[in-house]
Formats: C-alpha cells, structure tokens, sequence
C-alpha cells in the first residue's frame, strides 16, 4: 500500500515542476511619471494719460484753471495682458470740500470733452466702451484729447479743489460676447 | 511646462475654456512580443488642489471615457488603468478635456497646477498575448537580459477626439513626435516583486501539501 500513498506526492511534484520550469509568471515592469502643467491667463491694461499728442508729456494737475479755457489732456488704455479685451471707462468729478468728498452729477454740464475717440460708444450707463477688440499690446485711440471747464463749474464752486477720475477696466473678449456691449463685465470671471 | 508635459494644449485657460489635449501612446518595442499600459494619477499638492478643484478634466482612451472629475481629484485615475494589450506599433489615443468655468474668479488668474500622470509598462515575450488581470499572466517566458521597453508617447493636439485606429494613431503620431516624445526605459527595472512573492508563496503552499500528503499513513489492516 505504501506505492499508494507516494503516487499522488509525486504526481504533485511532477506539477510543480512542471510549472517552475515552463510556466513563469515573470514579466519586466517600468514606469514613467509625466508631470502636467494646467495654466490659465490674465487679462491687464494700463491706463496712460499725457498732455501732448506725441504722448512724451505726462499730464499733471491743473491749478487756477480758467472757465472755457482748453486744457490738453489725451487719456487712452494700452493691453499689457497677453489675451485680448474689450475696454470701458468711467469718468468721474469729485468736488473735494473740507468735510466730506461729492460727486457732481450731470458731468457734461459742467466740462466738454474735446475730440472723443469715434471708438469711444458713450452708453446710457455711464460707461464709454470701445468698440472693437483690444489685442495684446495695443492701444486704444484717445478717449478725448482735451477737456474743457464750463463757467457754470466755476461759479457753482468757487475756489473749489477738483479730483477728475477715469476708471478703466477690461474683461476677456474669449468667451464673452460679440462687443463690449454685450459683454459680461463682473470683477469676478466673465 | 516640464520636459514630461503632455498638457501641452492645456496652457493659458480663460474662463468659459475647454480644451481638448490628444496624447498618443505607441509600442514601437520590437523585443517585446507586446506590452500592457496602465495609467494612474497620483494625488495633487495641497497647494495646487484649490485652483484645479475649480477645473473638470475628462480623459478617454479612444472614444471610452476612463474619468470624469474635478481636476484636483484621481477620479478613476486612483487605480491603475488598464489602457490595454499592444503588440509592436499598436497605439491608443488618449483625449484629456479640462474645461474652466465661466465664473472662474480673478485670482486664479496667472495659476497653474500640475496633474502626475504615471505610465505603468509591462513588457512579455510571448507568441500570443493573453488578456489577463494584472499579475496574472501565465506561460510567459522571462528575459535572461533586459532591454528598454520602446514606449512612446507623444502629444497631438486637437480640438475633437482623435480616431481611435491604429492607422489615424500612427499618422498623429508622426506628425507630433518632435513635440513630445517619451521613451520608458526597462534597463534598471526588476521583475515585479508582488509576483516574485506569489510565486515562492506558491511552491511553499504545495511543498507543504505534498510534505503532508507523504507523512500520512494509513492504518493498516
């Protein structure tokens, strides 16, 4: 009885065999990790403001200006960003009182604007938008180049200190509309 | 962008973006009968996990969609995807879309975060490839001399899903080697080691079966 026993022993070892010798699971492996950069843009302007047509001369403060008088000053926005954009300003006249600062309404009473830009659309808003797209590195045509102080402004307020602000901004022209216009202008994305 | 990047396509998003970047994966190995791919994502950095949680990135291998997730998450990137079998100059097209929201806020502006992608190779010589689980392969003979494993992967871009032939694949494939080209290399690379303990677990289990099976007596009459 004992070659009985022994049969199947060997019959598992003939098995083993077998694999070990014809039946390797071996295999080469390797990796390679990639690492993958996602990246988004910006949108930048500046806003430029000179005294001279040939945009050598900054502009400064005015002192004692004089009613009806023409002052030169050529505000307009360059893109420094590397995507396009649409443009839009907003003027302000901020009457500065020993107490407190006021904006006067109805600016167009009390200054004219000299030459806009035929680019410049002023909307019902407020805002004056630019009409075509700005590419990187370019700059927009002059929003006005000169401004002048109605009589009406200097007999309102007499000896009176004047802030003249432009605000400027820009929103992404990809993803956003067919013209400023339409455009989605939030501070926060399209 | 690193020397590994494939997202080449996926540079400069602005809100309301999806872009779509192909990746061609190719066996050009002729010591190899064929080779398997997998592909994971390792986890992104604390730092990077804000922006690219803002982001949705979707790949597909051919026309299969493998994932669907926020970018700063694996998705089912977390395992080790099995892209598939190829015998030399098979080749897979992998399409990664990652798409910005319109409402994406200024601070994410100028960001960038990066995804790792790991490729995972195994290369078999054998007449005839057999679609098994990782790890489970048989009738495979083991290399004496190991030697690189020419895998390569390389970018197309694209604004649609690249066709899924081997024939399209190959055609991307030459026109965009010299933008991306990585090769895996098997020379320093040992057997996988998780088979290595399978097996000796497996000539100890039938040791110890035939040791017993030997040992046994039968009463005797």
């Amino acid at each position: 009885m004992r070659h009985r026993t022994k049969a199947p022993a060997l019959l598992l070892f003939g098995i083993l065999l077998f694999l070990t010798m014809t039946g390797s699971v071996a295999y080469f492996v390797t990796t390679q990790p990639t690492h993958n950069l996602i990246t988004t843009s910006s949108v930048g302007i500046a806003l430029l403001d000179r005294a001279d047509p040939t945009g050598a001369v900054p502009f400064n403060s005015l002192e004692n200006i004089n009613p009806n008088t023409l002052y030169s000053k050529i505000p307009y926005i360059e893109n420094v960003g590397p995507e396009p954009v649409w443009i839009r300003a907003r003027l302000s006249l901020i009457r500065r009182d020993e107490d407190r600062d006021a904006e006067i309404p109805d600016l167009a009473s009390f200054i004219e604007l000299g030459e806009p830009g035929t680019h410049w659309l002023n909307s019902e808003d407020g805002f004056y938008y630019y009409a075509s797209a700005l590419a990187s590195s370019e700059t927009t045509e002059p929003l006005f180049t000169s401004i002048t102080f109605r009589e009406t402004l200097i007999e309102l307020y007499p000896n009176t200190e004047f802030t003249f602000t432009i605000d400027a901004y820009a929103t992404q022209v990809k993803n956003n509309g067919t013209s400023p216009t339409n455009a989605t202008w939030t501070e926060e994305g399209v | 962008m690193t020397n590994t990047d494939l997202f080449n396509n996926l540079k400069n998003l602005m809100p309301g973006d999806t872009r779509t970047e192909t990746v061609v994966i190719q066996n050009t190995s002729p010591d190899y009968d064929y080779v398997k791919i997998y592909l994971h994502a390792e986890p992104v950095s604390a730092s990077a996990s804000d922006f690219l949680q803002q982001l949705t990135l979707s790949v597909y291998n051919g026309d299969e969609l493998l994932s669907s997730a926020p970018a700063n998450e694996p998705g089912a990137l977390s395992e080790h995807l099995n892209l598939g079998t190829f015998v030399y100059g098979d080749a897979t097209t992998l399409s990664v879309t990652v798409s910005a929201p319109a409402n994406l806020k200024n601070r994410y502006s100028d960001t960038s975060g990066e995804i790792v992608w790991v490729f995972t190779t195994e290369a078999y010589k054998d007449s005839q490839p057999v679609d098994a689980d990782p790890g489970l392969a048989v009738n495979v003979v083991p290399k004496t001399s190991s030697q690189p494993i020419s895998l390569v992967v390389s970018n197309s871009v694209s604004s649609s899903h690249a066709s899924s032939t081997s024939a399209q694949a190959a055609s991307d494939l030459s026109r965009s080697t010299a933008q991306s080209v990585l090769v895996l290399d098997l020379n320093t690379v040992p057997l996988n080691p998780w088979f290595i303990a399978f097996l000796v677990t497996l000539l100890l289990a039938i040791s110890a079966a035939c040791l017993a099976l030997i040992k046994h007596k039968k009463p005797t009459l």
